[in-house]
């Protein structure tokens, strides 16, 4: 193949993936189907538009389009890999599918067709660590289809019908229990987010963009759908056991996000926190929809929904940034780059901002899901049931430690990365952005600051999707220009004004820097930074990465599994070394603790399996595939009856 | 009248938590009497509100008791045996104050469920009563001094004289008495035991 | 409670305003004075730290070579997100300026963004001392977010109101009815007065008097800053010492004025409190040592269970 060849079908799948996008984000809009259908052989495929998936496809596409525009440059890195471009468009395809259908087949199809095209993307880099993390993420993802494989069997015995049409509150615990299972698995899910750390580095940044912000959201849309469309709304301590994962999620996301130095592991952990949070929503609103408080669990559904939007828009441009910095400065690792602000004026800021919104600050729209979480567990607090009171108290407590280290975290991220002196030589020496980059970063940016200003449409969109899925709306007034809820019987209205925030914090930032500018002295001299008055230059002296995370690491020190060591010299004497050298590995505890070790089982069981039955021979394989097949009829002639 | 006694029995699981969050045996000490101090203007909030001169009288020995008597005595061993600090501790300080609230959390649940009508002064007395309990014991097993479990256990006395006032407006004056005795003779020996165990221990190496 | 608001309303919003901000030095050099004096020295004039302003903002800037835009924008983000706080606080007028705004997750939100900034603010001259006191500040601020949560939901749930200006004025009109516990609020103070301590810099925590590099926190910050940008982040850290003050004065005991009339005795009253205060604040700092860092999460620990309790007592409903 040519180089004239492969970027012909770069540029094609570029642009058949920025068209996707565009046509499925008016598509709501142009076509206002209900159902449709292909008929193929054998089973035709059905798919239906509801709000829920409006909603869903929206955000998809939005997606794919900001990132696919981004390829546009940035796909030059992979020039020599022009099959990267042709499995993107499928990859959003059978995602924007996944959400349009409206059967099993078609479900399946498009879900295990998402999962092998981003796996294939996964290890498209080629190099060995993302092979590795391309098996491992095959392995969890197959695992998740699994359970949700067997919950559409059970589903399908108890209704007999492979419509989802034919699904309405009728599934039970143990079917909620395995689809969940298998969607938290996708979603990454507390003790299911081991994947999610390796695929994202290893990943090619216009990848992890669309894995981290629209994939991620199809397994949420799985559980959703299950959720509040086929479970039966009979199960509170469901409610009650996502809300502890999520609070535990996100947590445990945001304690590993603070300690990383590769940016794009830190990242994905970051998802892991905001899945966590979003999880919190759905669990809350579950409970809430269980034990019939209609109030809380509108609200805690529109954080839910609120939170999956903001975090998509955040982190993709996040994500994009990562690719930028990527292909200019050629490193991933925070303490290698710095003073990046300087050489990328107009990006930079585009980072800080979308920094801010998913750190929660205020006037921007990463706070306004947090604030309808927390509205909505303060007043689960208010309710008679005990167990969401206790519940819902240590959710508020996982949830403010959290809100803090994700602040702590991605001034980190942003301090370390685009401040100060640069950190190493490929950081002096970084490129500047293009034009394509910097537009295709500004648009989700602009967004996040938009629904951060202005939220009231969304609002009112949202609440059109809590409407259709549950039949209560968010109670709450968005006439007023502003957000007000009110909890409980007896609960005022809590209510924030983002417009007057915004405005008020602008104004007297205007007026305490004009107050400043007439009264002061406005003379300015640039000088070297004070080094204790040593004249020599030494970037190395300045703070770097995993010293800004030390102190909370060491209180948490047992969320953590961590090594660390010191080598130097042995001859020299102890305050003349030439050279030391530090270094830290800091690992997923969970990982450490859990996985290896069943990893190690498995791999010692399949060992003697293969020793005692001696694989080899195709009669014995023959043999268990039909004592499998024989076992598997007796199952299901005890499950039908 | 009720809204002090509330304040009060709130400052007694104030005052046990903080003896969770400190190594220090005096302030420990100091902390114990503060407690008994707010155990007894609680009794004297009860007898108000009752009116029962039983109370008064109790009020009165809590006060000559455990605010001034074992305090002087515990001061006076730690004086003899020059401990100053808990060492070696089983649970680190936020860990066991996070414990302490852990268990308070639970001793709530579990009052919502024991208490079905209103006692004294509200069910809040028994929430107070079995956290200050359980932390008390949480005091005594994971500290190594023999002072410290002293403390645990003074705490844990104090838990249940709240209990028995809130809950019967008064114990019998005579068994009230008794177990004051009690206490101070319990106290006594400890006190005994230290210093003995201070003295063997500068030949066997053991700690008091 | 109505949060309308007409002229008049607006107008002595404004003007409280303008007092507490101006107050706010004050109360810093109140402390510093009564400290001085605890130790049997002289001590500055009382109204010193107006003259340091001053003198800061005829001073020129020096920025360091590394600084980019962060550095200019961070002092003024800081000192508004301080300032819009501090609106929201119905000191001695209960309609007080941002009062529409003070809902309480906000309000710990948006003394987040301060802290964001303050840190990106350390790490923006590539010097090894701010990076050092940005992670101190986070460290503490994760460690206190909780309670301080804690603290505003108690609040919350005990008023059953959303925002801070209708839970005082829920509080104030039912504290002289007997119907209000006297438990909680106390409680509360506890935990608050522990978290004013770590947030502000004050002495068991942090020492904002000395400048050595290995115990400072809040110095170590500024320490590139100067000119009218020391000057600034000296304000801000004033008036976030004075928002604590003023929860703390609230909490205790409010007494708010709702027409103007009433307003000379509530000032002089919010005055008087926050004196009582600063008196305590110069106690505790000149009792303790600074704290070694790393015990600083055992009394956090025990400020975060304290507001834990405040909260159970408020939901069980005292």
């Amino acid at each position: 193949m040519g180089s004239g060849t492969r970027d012909f079908i770069r540029y094609t799948g570029i642009y058949i993936s920025i068209g996707a996008g565009l046509f499925f984000l008016f598509f709501p809009f142009l076509f206002p189907l209900k159902e449709f259908y292909f008929y193929t052989f054998p089973f035709p495929l059905t798919f239906k538009i509801d709000k829920l998936s409006v909603f869903f496809i929206i955000i998809i596409s939005l997606i794919s389009f900001f990132v696919s525009v981004f390829s546009i440059t940035y796909g030059k890195e992979y020039r020599e890999k022009p099959h990267i471009f042709l499995l993107t468009p499928a990859f959003i395809l059978s995602m924007i599918f996944v959400v349009l259908s409206n059967d099993i087949i078609t479900f399946l199809i498009f879900w295990e067709l998402m999962s092998l095209s981003s796996f294939f993307l996964v290890i498209s880099e080629g190099k060995p660590e993302s092979k590795k993390a391309g098996l491992l993420y095959f392995i969890m993802t197959h695992i998740g289809t699994v359970f949700i494989t067997a919950g559409f069997v059970l589903l399908y015995l108890k209704s007999s019908s492979l419509s989802f049409g034919g699904y309405k509150n009728i599934a039970g615990i143990l079917i909620l229990g395995l689809m969940i299972t298998g969607f938290s698995v996708k979603a990454g899910l507390f003790p299911f987010h081991v994947w999610l750390p390796h695929a994202h580095p290893a990943t090619p940044s216009n990848i992890s963009a669309i894995m981290s912000a629209a994939m991620v959201n199809v397994a949420v849309y799985g559980v959703i759908r299950v959720l509040f469309v086929f479970g039966l709304k009979i199960y509170p301590f469901l409610g009650i056991i996502l809300l502890v994962f999520g609070a535990l999620s996100a947590f445990f996301g945001i304690m590993n996000a603070l300690v990383q130095t590769d940016i794009k592991r830190m990242l994905a952990f970051s998802t892991i926190e905001n899945i966590g949070i979003i999880y919190m929503g759905i669990g809350l609103s579950f409970w809430a929809y269980s034990t019939s408080h209609a109030i809380i669990g509108s609200l805690a559904f529109m954080a839910a929904l609120l939170h999956i939007l903001n975090h998509s828009l955040s982190k993709s441009s996040l994500f994009m940034g990562s690719g930028v910095l990527v292909k200019n400065v050629r490193s991933r690792n925070m303490e290698e780059l710095g003073g990046l602000a300087k050489r990328m004026g107009f990006f930079s800021v585009l980072f800080l901002i979308a920094v801010m919104s998913i750190s929660a600050i205020p006037p921007l729209n990463g706070f306004l899901g947090e604030w309808y979480l927390y509205v909505s567990l303060v007043g689960a607090t208010q309710t008679s049931n005990l167990y969401i009171i206790y519940f819902s108290i240590i959710s508020i407590a996982l949830l403010s430690l959290t809100g803090a280290i994700a602040g702590a975290a991605f001034a980190k991220l942003y301090g370390i990365t685009f401040l100060g002196k640069h950190r190493s030589e490929k950081a002096r020496n970084a490129g500047k952005t293009g034009i394509i980059e910097n537009i295709s970063i500004f648009m989700p940016v602009f967004l996040c600051v938009a629904i951060g200003v202005y939220p009231y449409p969304l609002i009112s969109f949202l609440n059109g999707v809590s409407l259709y899925l549950s039949g209560t709306k968010g109670a709450l007034s968005n006439s007023g220009h502003f957000l007000a809820v009110q909890t409980f019987r007896n609960f005022s209205y809590s209510s924030y004004y983002p417009l007057l925030l915004i405005s008020g914090i602008l104004g007297l930032l205007f007026i305490g820097a004009i107050l400043i500018k007439i009264f002061s002295n406005n003379s300015l001299r640039r000088y070297k930074t004070w080094g204790c008055g040593i004249e020599e230059e030494n970037r190395a002296a300045q703070f770097s990465g995993s010293g800004f995370s030390y102190g909370i690491m060491k209180v948490f020190s047992t969320f953590y599994s961590r090594a660390s060591e010191i080598k130097f010299d042995s001859e020299v004497k102890k305050y003349f070394r030439k050279d030391t050298f530090y270094s830290e590995e800091i690992g997923d505890i969970l990982e450490k603790r859990i996985y290896d070790p069943i990893k190690r089982i498995i791999v010692k069981i399949s060992g003697y399996a293969d020793s005692i039955f001696e694989t080899g021979s195709m009669n014995l394989s023959l043999l268990f595939i039909f004592l499998a097949l024989v076992l598997c009829f007796i199952i299901y002639l005890f499950l039908v009856k | 009248m009720v809204r002090l006694a509330e304040l009060f029995s709130v400052l007694i699981l104030i005052s046990a938590v903080l003896n969770a969050g400190s190594p220090f045996i005096k302030f420990g000490i100091k902390l114990y009497s503060f407690q008994s101090l707010m155990l007894a203007l609680y009794t004297l909030m009860v007898a108000l509100y009752s009116n029962t001169s039983a109370l008064y009288l109790s009020f009165l020995f809590i006060i000559l008791f455990k605010v001034v008597i074992i305090p002087y005595f515990l001061f006076n061993t730690l004086k003899r045996v020059e401990i100053k600090r808990e060492i070696d501790l089983a649970l680190g300080i936020p860990e066991s104050v996070l414990f302490a609230g852990s268990l308070t959390l639970l001793s709530n649940i579990i009052a919502e469920r024991v208490i079905k009508t209103t006692v004294t002064f509200g069910s809040l007395i028994f929430t107070i009563s079995l956290a200050t309990f359980l932390i008390g014991a949480m005091l005594m097993i994971t500290r190594k001094t023999l002072f410290s479990q002293i403390i645990g256990f003074l705490t844990i006395d104090n838990a249940i004289f709240l209990a028995g006032n809130s809950f019967t407006h008064g114990m019998p004056l005579l068994v009230e008495f008794g177990v004051l005795f009690d206490l101070l003779a319990a106290v006594l020996i400890l006190s005994l035991i230290i210093i003995h165990i201070k003295k063997s221990s500068l030949k066997t190496g053991l700690r008091s | 409670m109505d949060i309308s608001l007409n002229y008049e309303k607006l107008l002595l919003g404004i003007l409280q305003f303008i007092i507490i901000i101006a107050l706010a030095p004050f109360f810093a050099g109140l402390i510093h004075k009564l400290k001085q004096n605890f130790r049997g020295q002289k001590g500055i004039n009382m109204f010193q730290f107006y003259f340091n302003f001053g003198k800061l903002l005829r001073k020129g800037v020096v920025l360091s070579d590394e600084a980019s835009y962060i550095s200019i924008i961070s002092p003024y983000i800081i000192l508004s997100v301080y300032l819009i706080v501090l609106g929201m606080m119905p000191a001695f007028y209960i309609y007080s300026l941002f009062s529409r705004l003070s809902d309480i997750i906000v309000i710990v939100y948006t003394l987040g963004a301060g802290v964001f900034f303050l840190t990106l603010y350390s790490l923006d001259q590539g010097s090894p001392f701010g990076g050092l006191g940005g992670e101190r500040e986070w460290f503490f601020t994760m460690l206190s977010e909780p309670s301080l949560i804690f603290i505003f939901i108690t609040l919350a749930i005990y008023s059953r109101k959303g925002m801070l200006v209708s839970i005082f004025d829920f509080i104030q009109k039912n504290a002289l009815g007997g119907h209000f516990s006297i438990a909680i609020p106390f409680i509360l103070l506890i935990s608050l007065f522990i978290l004013g301590l770590s947030e502000n810099a004050r002495i068991p925590i942090d020492n904002p008097e000395t400048h050595l590099e290995l115990t400072m926190i809040h110095e170590a910050i500024i320490l590139e800053a100067s000119g009218k940008y020391l000057g600034i982040f000296e304000y801000s850290s004033y008036i976030k010492l004075s928002i604590f003050l003023t929860l703390m004065s609230l909490i205790i005991f409010p007494y708010i004025a709702y027409t103007p009339i009433d307003i000379p005795l509530a000032l002089g009253l919010y005055i008087f409190k926050m004196a009582m205060f600063c008196f305590m604040i110069s106690i505790v700092e000149s009792l303790n040592p600074k704290m070694r860092l790393f015990r600083a999460p055992n009394l956090l620990s025990i400020a975060f269970i304290i507001s834990l309790i405040a909260m159970i007592l408020s939901i069980r409903g005292v």
